[in-house]
């Protein structure tokens, strides 16, 4: 079937989006970007529980503001004041941790798995609770779907690639497509969470886990970030909804190919490695920490460059953080930085030695991509799809290999001819993954379909 | 005539559970016979008792998981109050048999049966002593909230407490098929089990429906699977394993019925609830409803399910599913002491998970299958009255 209708592009994620974009918000505002020209084209977003049009021009102009760096920038640079709340929560911290430090910690752990399990059983009987409540429907069950407003007709095609499980009620709105005649296509940009649930946030696992099941049973087509993960949602949608889906790989753009920056250098040159990721125990920092360490133990802390990680701090990392405040010999030696914008990161990938990615599992690995677009050399986990991201010019080990990292590494840093020849195969061979070129991927799919 | 009396570890004025209705089927065919008696010994008093059926608290019990209760009455039971107030209630003669269900009450009678020369029929529903090491291995009391709120924090018995447990259970049942004149069992398997501990005396009475399913399937305008079971955790933890612990399979139109107190057992599922968003919408819950509700529910749905992986003896669930006529997917352990009757047509046995969601999504997305007539002759030999005709000259 030729699609007839209007092309509606949900933006509600990017649209909200304030600071600098990060993964799937930056892959729905670059993908859209690219479709505001098309006149069968037009954007909305949730507002409550309506899905609403949004006007193309002021959409434009609130994300190239962020991708130009001003939004992200009046942001990151503007002192965080802290509120009345936060201080008075230091203020205790403070005062608690002269009078107790030492003698809580031993407690701390125990008291705060009690507290935690305590809430979890209190969070499941009054889950239980309400949906014992519920009655139970003795004639017809029949589906209820809530009313939701919307600006679609039929024969339109409604696509959404943003953080569908949250801020959207999209199950209730779903489930009558087929009444208001129109298609749904979705973006899935990892199984993570269904196949390594340990590297969740807590407490998403019930929203994504619907979001996964309602993306089987509801797409007309789904966008897959990578072989890899297409492959997972085949496999999900078979085994766990006993369904077929129908799937392409779309894969996501990154920056443009490396040329020769000018240097943007505001401070002394200090040589240092890279890595790029949010700081979660996926992530598997905690690699990186011990081969530094092991690096400046054997080598001594003149010899061994920096390692500047990239990314936000995120969850169940407080043992990791901890470690590296005490650790005399990585304090000073690993650096985090939250908060960056583009040119800035930029910057960071003209001047670093090489990058690092030691991550468990991803659904693609947008931070390889942007190594390699810089002409810089990228050691990355050789597990899930980032071979596939690599294009066969980074070099792979085992998240699990702490020895082969450590080894790598030495080489690359004490080795300069090694490393340059290495770059040099990136910078010759390395084939871009641009986002007009995933923009062009869904429009196909879409007038397809 | 005769005089008997029924012992068993549960009420049977309402049946529910597999083992109540077979004790209720026998109470009902003997009573016809015999001058028949039915006492329950349970750990609370049971409150909406029928008249003719008497029923001992045991009272309290040491604080332990709930899979563990029949244990504890059996361990503590000799020399208990409720023990003594069995000795009052039978003293004098005043029954030539007793007829005990489960071995979990023998050591309250234990002296009473030397003491008053009364003879001993062991009615075993399953090898007992199995069954709770299979259940106690398999059991997870943290995935269960109510366990949680009944005992605190739950704590399973580790793999030496485990073994221990069963090999007290099986002393037991070894000294009662000893003292027993006869043993009734449920499968054939049970029947080689109990001549290998020594029994002499031994017939097979295998378990029945005693509800007479619809003979036509019946139009329904949601498109569903059933589940017939009680609250007993095997049929909690075996629905689980193989069709969630989410229930994506089933589709936005289409439903799976509860039917049963198998409904309550699932919701107090801490994995059911760690995935309630997507389960709760695809799941439609009946509790407890009447026969003939049940009939019309099941007669009306697509395909019913057996999702079990644990237990002995033979499942009752499996007799009323054959009989109701609609399709049936099941594991292999569901037709246990039932062989003959898994190739009848549309029966499909799997073992996985993926093969049991696909299985019955298949049953979903076709058109509905029509009344499936099975063989007759066979499903004859399934009726109380045709298995109890047996055992009314062994009193």
């Amino acid at each position: 079937m030729k699609n007839q209708g209007k092309i509606w592009l949900d933006v509600t994620t990017s649209n909200r989006w304030t600071s600098s974009f990060v993964g799937i918000v930056r892959a729905e505002a670059e993908i859209v970007n690219r479709f505001l020209e098309q006149n069968d084209v037009s954007i909305c977003q949730w507002q409550g529980d309506a899905i609403v049009p949004v006007d193309k021009v002021t959409y434009r102009t609130h994300i190239q503001k962020i991708l130009n760096g001003s939004a992200a920038s009046v942001k990151i640079h503007k002192p965080n004041r802290p509120t009345l709340k936060q201080k008075l929560i230091r203020t205790l911290k403070f005062i608690f941790g002269k009078m107790f430090v030492g003698r809580l910690e031993p407690m701390k752990a125990p008291v705060l798995q009690w507290a935690r399990s305590s809430w979890a059983l209190v969070k499941s009987f009054l889950s239980v609770a309400k949906s014992l409540m519920k009655k139970s429907l003795a004639s017809d069950p029949g589906t209820h779907a809530q009313k939701i407003v919307h600006p679609f007709v039929s024969g339109d095609t409604y696509l959404t690639m943003g953080l569908d499980w949250d801020d959207k009620n999209l199950t209730s709105f779903l489930k009558s497509k087929e009444q208001m005649g129109i298609r749904y296509m979705s973006f899935c940009y990892d199984l993570i969470p269904v196949n390594h649930p340990e590297f969740l946030v807590p407490g998403y696992e019930n929203k994504l886990n619907r979001h996964f099941v309602d993306m089987v049973w509801y797409s007309d087509h789904i966008f897959c970030i990578s072989e890899f993960t297409q492959k997972e949602l085949v496999h999900f949608a078979k085994t766990e909804c006993a369904k077929e889906v129908s799937s392409s790989v779309c894969y996501l753009g990154s920056f443009q190919k490396y040329t020769p920056a000018v240097s943007a250098r505001k401070r002394e040159y200090v040589p240092f490695c890279l890595s790029v990721s949010t700081i979660e125990p996926r992530k598997n920092h905690s690699l990186l920490l011990q081969v530094w360490d092991r690096l400046v133990r054997k080598h001594g802390d003149e010899a061994i460059p920096e390692l500047i990680i990239v990314g936000k701090v995120g969850w169940q990392v407080h043992d990791m953080m901890t470690a590296l405040r005490i650790n005399s010999r990585l304090k000073n030696k690993v650096k985090i930085q939250e908060n960056i914008d583009d040119a800035q990161l930029r910057d960071l990938y003209t001047e670093s030695l090489f990058t690092l990615f030691p991550s468990y599992v991803e659904g693609w690995g947008l931070p390889i991509a942007e190594s390699l677009s810089y002409g810089k050399v990228c050691v990355s986990s050789s597990t899930s799809s980032m071979p596939e991201v690599g294009q066969g010019l980074t070099i792979l080990l085992s998240p699990y290999d702490n020895e082969g990292w450590f080894t790598e590494v030495e080489k690359l840093i004490f080795h300069p001819e090694y490393l340059s020849q290495k770059q040099k195969t990136v910078v010759d061979n390395y084939k871009e993954f641009s986002w007009s070129k995933s923009a062009d991927n869904v429009n196909h799919w879409i007038r397809k379909i | 005539m005769k005089r008997i009396l029924m012992l068993a570890p549960y009420d049977i004025s309402h049946p529910v559970h597999g083992g109540q209705r077979r004790v209720r089927a026998m109470y009902d065919f003997l009573s016809k016979k015999f001058s028949v008696d039915f006492i329950s010994v349970t750990a609370k008093a049971v409150v909406d008792s029928d008249r003719r059926f008497k029923n001992i608290a045991f009272g309290i019990l040491p604080l332990d998981l709930s899979v563990l209760e029949d244990y504890q009455i059996m361990k503590n039971g000799k020399g208990s109050n409720a023990a003594k107030e069995l000795a009052t209630l039978i003293k004098g003669g005043q029954y030539d048999c007793i007829q005990l269900e489960h071995p979990w009450l023998f050591p309250l009678i234990e002296d009473i049966i030397d003491k008053e020369k009364v003879s001993l029929i062991y009615s075993s529903h399953n090898i007992e002593y199995k069954l709770k090491f299979d259940l106690l291995n398999h059991y997870d009391p943290t995935e269960n909230l109510l366990e949680k709120y009944h005992s605190g924090i739950a704590k399973k018995p580790d793999a030496i407490q485990i073994q221990k447990i069963a090999d007290e259970i099986a002393l037991v049942e070894k000294k009662i098929v000893h003292m027993s004149k006869l043993v009734l069992v449920v499968s054939e398997a049970d029947e080689l089990s109990y001549r290998e501990m020594g029994a002499n005396d031994i017939l097979l009475i295998r378990n029945c429906s005693g509800v007479e399913p619809l003979t036509e399937s019946l139009p329904s305008s949601t498109t569903y699977l059933t589940y017939v079971g009680s609250g007993h955790a095997p049929n909690v933890t075996g629905f689980l394993r193989l069709l969630g612990p989410h229930l994506g399979f089933i589709g936005p139109k289409e439903k799976c019925y509860l039917l049963g107190q198998v409904a309550d057992g699932i919701f107090m599922n801490s994995e059911f609830q760690r995935y309630s968003l997507t389960n709760i919408e695809r799941i439609v819950r009946f509790g407890q409803i009447s026969d003939d509700e049940l009939r019309q529910k099941v007669a009306a749905s697509r395909c019913q399910i057996l999702p079990i992986l644990e237990g002995g003896g033979t499942n009752l669930k499996t007799v009323e599913a054959l009989r109701s006529g609609r399709p049936i997917v099941a594991t292999k352990k569901a037709f246990r002491g039932l062989g003959e009757f898994s190739n009848l047509p549309e029966i499909v046995l799997v073992e996985t998970a993926s093969e049991f969601k696909y299985a019955v999504s298949q049953y979903l997305r076709s058109s509905a299958v029509p009344y499936v007539k099975r063989s007759e002759d066979l499903l004859r030999m399934l009726t109380w009255d045709y298995q109890l005709s047996q055992v009314e000259n062994r009193y």
